[in-house]
């Protein structure tokens, strides 16, 4: 008896000792953390690879940049490139910067981006559609590039991330495998390790071109559930978490060591009807559910207000944005338009055409949550009229529309102008066969104007012929466009000189510090 | 032959003391007696909800959106403007009722597969068995998640991941069942009598099973109505706007901060159907069993 209490107090004492050798390293790496800066953020979306030309994660990590960079008025400006200019319509001639050396050391210089883009080229089909390029002559610091056909866009091609510079010396020494793991760039971070699907840790690169970044350390984290960002914002395990959603910003509002930035992005929501479906193929079918788009409810209910109502695929915030008017929701005109359109209401109260009633099949996904809530508020407005409306949800979107081909409508988001210029988007989404284009639209007489917009050098006139491109594509209803949503960033205070550009590519900088 | 009137009169005295004593036997049994009241309470609740509040769980009214209770919305609305009462009430039709299948399904997949597997015994009953070990290996919710995954997101493909998987507790306890009495005299005896395979399994070895798939099966039912709600919370069951209780808790969670409700009362739901189909199950396990007489 005497022995078993005894020996409950040298457990108790164990115990408590335990307990505060635990407390006290809990306090030594505390002071390790304050002194190397480090960030952790977490990105919405998944990522497998950190190749550059099939990720824009390591450019958004910072451990990767372009030629051209988008400048915060969605021009483009030099980055790795100092100048450009084009001899003829086919010849660009870019001089490329003096000192930037890759991450292992070595000089960049134009064979190396040479070599880099043809890396670029290789892996990247819709690429290669998208610059054009015949042949690359590289002579020390410049590159002169030959274009197939007159490309004007070529600058503003080479912002897309996927023409990143990288050393393909590099990649040859260690190997793809690895390579694609740490990608040896130019950025100001060079990646430390990678985890698919979990993070990528980054530190700085001393010999970075620029000023050398203020931060020693990044943790560039993934995680596609909303509430697990939110959370690991609010617990400190994150510094930035991207894309939060718009219902929970109340509560992080009242948190006074966060901050929300809510910033117009260029992005769009939108449905796309399937041209492949007979009834869908009808202009005042269309049309009507067009009207049956509650975008005020959408942006005021759903996005609490943190998006713009729309009425085409550019906010209006770019110069080429749309400024008609925003299409007011109207289910009386909608339901004479499906009336005109020869469907009748039968005795259950659906409306039908020749005995068969009209029934859509939404499709929908939830990594953008506030998607399945439009689905949702579109399917209650048109159950009001007659119209039934089916939804469902779909793990990967892509994936699905690329498999069938049976389905009505769909919600979607596109990053409509992601280099600050229009023809991507509406050459993707209005032309058959296109990237953006699942549902097959065929839009009558916008070819010549399409064609016209690719040939066109004149910044002035793109934005005309885009603004134009998209009036021609209105009339036929193809698409019903939403919403511009915002970027809804969530940011602790101890973050300095960060805040989240509209173009969602420039994330982590070397100018950004913490406190 | 005379008949035995002595014995008639003490049966119907048996008869008469065994009613009386069902109500004493639930007495002795408080537990099961909360589950019932629950259970019943439940059925009330999906049978007289429409008529209380006579909301439509499916209308989205912006302008109502996130309202606190008031009389005409007696649990409040929910992000989408639709009562929350009216919601939870036809979602309860529609989770026992998916329940309700399963079970039934189960029950005439497995009892059958179950009493053969064991009468006829050999290969067949090797084969089976095998198969029953290769499903049972894995945990049940994995291969609902799996199956339901594969099939696509909808109620139909639920039901039939969650019948995939609980078919074979029941082959397996029918089989135990009828290896024990397969070998008993009383067996002989009617084998010896002439009797076929049919005659043998139905007269004579289904009354022995009857009692133990029904404690099974209504242990099954809170585990069923556990596994509806969480593959419709993952998204793989109830499409919107169905109100499913898993879906309508998943649907909540943004809001599990701000307007803890939304995620409290589906939440509240399922426990409480969960919590009496389990007390009734346990109570009845109690009760048929022969060991405890």
């Amino acid at each position: 008896m005497n022995s078993s209490k005894h020996k409950a107090t040298i457990l108790i004492v164990l115990c408590w000792m335990l307990f505060v050798t635990g407390c006290s390293t809990g306090g030594s790496t505390d002071s390790a953390k304050e002194k190397t800066k480090k960030v952790t953020m977490i990105y919405h979306l998944s990522v497998n690879t950190l190749d550059p030309h099939n990720s824009w994660a390591p450019l958004r990590a910072g451990a990767v940049e372009t030629l051209v960079k988008l400048d915060s008025e969605m021009k483009p400006s030099p980055w790795l490139a100092k100048e450009w200019k084009s001899i003829d319509p086919h010849t660009w001639v870019f001089v490329l910067r003096d000192k930037v050396t890759f991450h292992d050391g070595v000089k960049m210089d134009a064979a190396a981006v040479k070599s880099s883009l043809e890396r670029s080229l290789k892996s990247n089909q819709s690429l290669s559609r998208a610059l054009k390029i015949a042949s690359m002559e590289a002579k020390g610091q410049e590159l002169t590039i030959v274009t197939s056909e007159p490309n004007p866009a070529l600058p503003s091609e080479l912002i897309n991330p996927y023409t990143s510079i990288v050393s393909t010396a590099a990649e040859a020494k260690i190997g793809t495998m690895s390579f694609n793991d740490k990608p040896i760039g130019t950025g100001a971070f060079k990646v430390a390790s990678f985890a698919p699907n979990r993070e990528a840790n980054l530190v700085r690169y001393e010999g970075y071109w620029d000023t050398p970044a203020m931060l020693d350390e990044v943790s560039f984290q993934f995680n596609e559930d909303a509430n697990v960002r939110m959370m690991a914002l609010q617990s400190n395990e994150a510094d930035i978490a991207y894309q939060l959603p718009a219902e929970s910003i109340a509560a992080l509002e009242r948190d006074n060591k966060l901050t929300v930035e809510s910033v117009t992005g260029l992005r769009v929501h939108y449905l796309i009807y399937n041209a492949r479906r007979p009834h869908l193929q009808d202009i005042r079918v269309r049309k009507a559910f067009d009207l049956l788009v509650d975008r005020k409810t959408v942006v005021e209910g759903i996005m609490f207000g943190h998006g713009q109502p729309a009425n085409g695929p550019f906010p209006k915030t770019l110069p080429f944005g749309n400024d008609g008017e925003i299409p007011a929701f109207n289910s009386v005109k909608a339901l004479e338009l499906l009336e005109e359109a020869g469907y009748k209401s039968n005795s259950n109260g659906k409306l039908e055409k020749n005995g068969v009633p009209l029934s859509i099949q939404l499709i929908t996904y939830k990594t953008r949550p506030e998607l399945t809530l439009i689905a949702q508020l579109f399917q209650s407005e048109a159950a009001k009229i007659g119209v039934q409306v089916e939804i469902k949800i779909v793990e990967n979107i892509d994936a699905h529309l690329r498999e069938n081909d049976q389905w009505d409508m769909v919600t979607y988001s596109s990053l409509s102008a992601p280099r600050g210029d229009g023809g991507y988007f509406l050459n993707a989404a209005y032309q058959q066969g296109g990237a953006l284009n699942p549902g097959n639209i065929e839009v009558n007489h916008v070819a010549p104007v399409l064609k016209q917009l690719n040939a066109s050098e004149d910044q002035e006139a793109r934005m005309k012929l885009s603004k134009e491109v998209v009036s021609v594509v209105q009339d036929e209803v193809p698409h019903s466009y939403v919403v511009y949503p915002n970027i809804l960033v969530g940011v602790n205070k101890r973050v300095l000189n960060w805040a989240p550009g509209a173009e969602e590519y420039y994330i982590i900088t070397n100018k950004m510090d913490v406190k | 032959m005379k008949p035995n009137y002595n014995a008639m009169s003490s049966a119907a005295l048996m008869h008469q003391r065994s009613s009386t004593s069902k109500w004493k036997t639930l007495l002795r049994y408080p537990l099961m007696l909360v589950g019932s009241v629950l259970f019943l309470a439940l059925i009330l609740f999906v049978a007289a909800g429409p008529y209380l509040v006579p909301n439509d769980p499916l209308l989205i009214q912006m302008s109502e959106r996130l309202r606190p209770a008031s009389w005409e919305y007696p649990l409040g609305t929910d992000h989408l403007g639709r009562c929350i009462f009216s919601r939870l009430a036809s979602g309860a039709q529609m989770t026992l009722s998916l329940a309700g299948i399963v079970i039934t399904a189960t029950i005439f997949i497995g009892v059958p597969i179950g009493l053969l597997t064991g009468y006829v015994g050999g290969r067949l009953d090797t084969f089976i068995m095998r198969v029953v070990d290769g499903v049972g290996a894995l945990p049940e919710i994995i291969v609902a998640i799996a199956v339901s995954g594969f099939l696509g997101p909808s109620i139909t493909n639920l039901l039939i991941a969650i019948i995939a998987v609980k078919w074979i507790e029941y082959v397996r306890l029918v089989r135990s069942i009828i290896l024990l009495e397969r070998e008993k005299e009383y067996m002989e005896a009617a084998r010896a009598a002439g009797f076929g395979t049919w005659h043998m399994i139905r007269r004579q070895l289904l009354p022995h099973i009857v009692s133990p798939v029904i404690v099974l099966a209504s242990l099954d039912i809170g585990k069923i109505i556990l596994i509806v709600s969480s593959l419709s919370y993952l998204g793989l069951g109830a499409q919107p706007p169905t109100p499913e209780w898993g879906a309508m808790l998943n649907d909540g969670r943004p809001y599990f901060q701000t307007i803890p409700q939304l995620m409290i009362y589906p939440g509240l739901c399922i426990m409480i159907v969960v919590m009496s189909c389990n007390l009734i199950g346990d109570g009845l396990r109690q009760l048929l069993d022969v060991r405890n007489k």
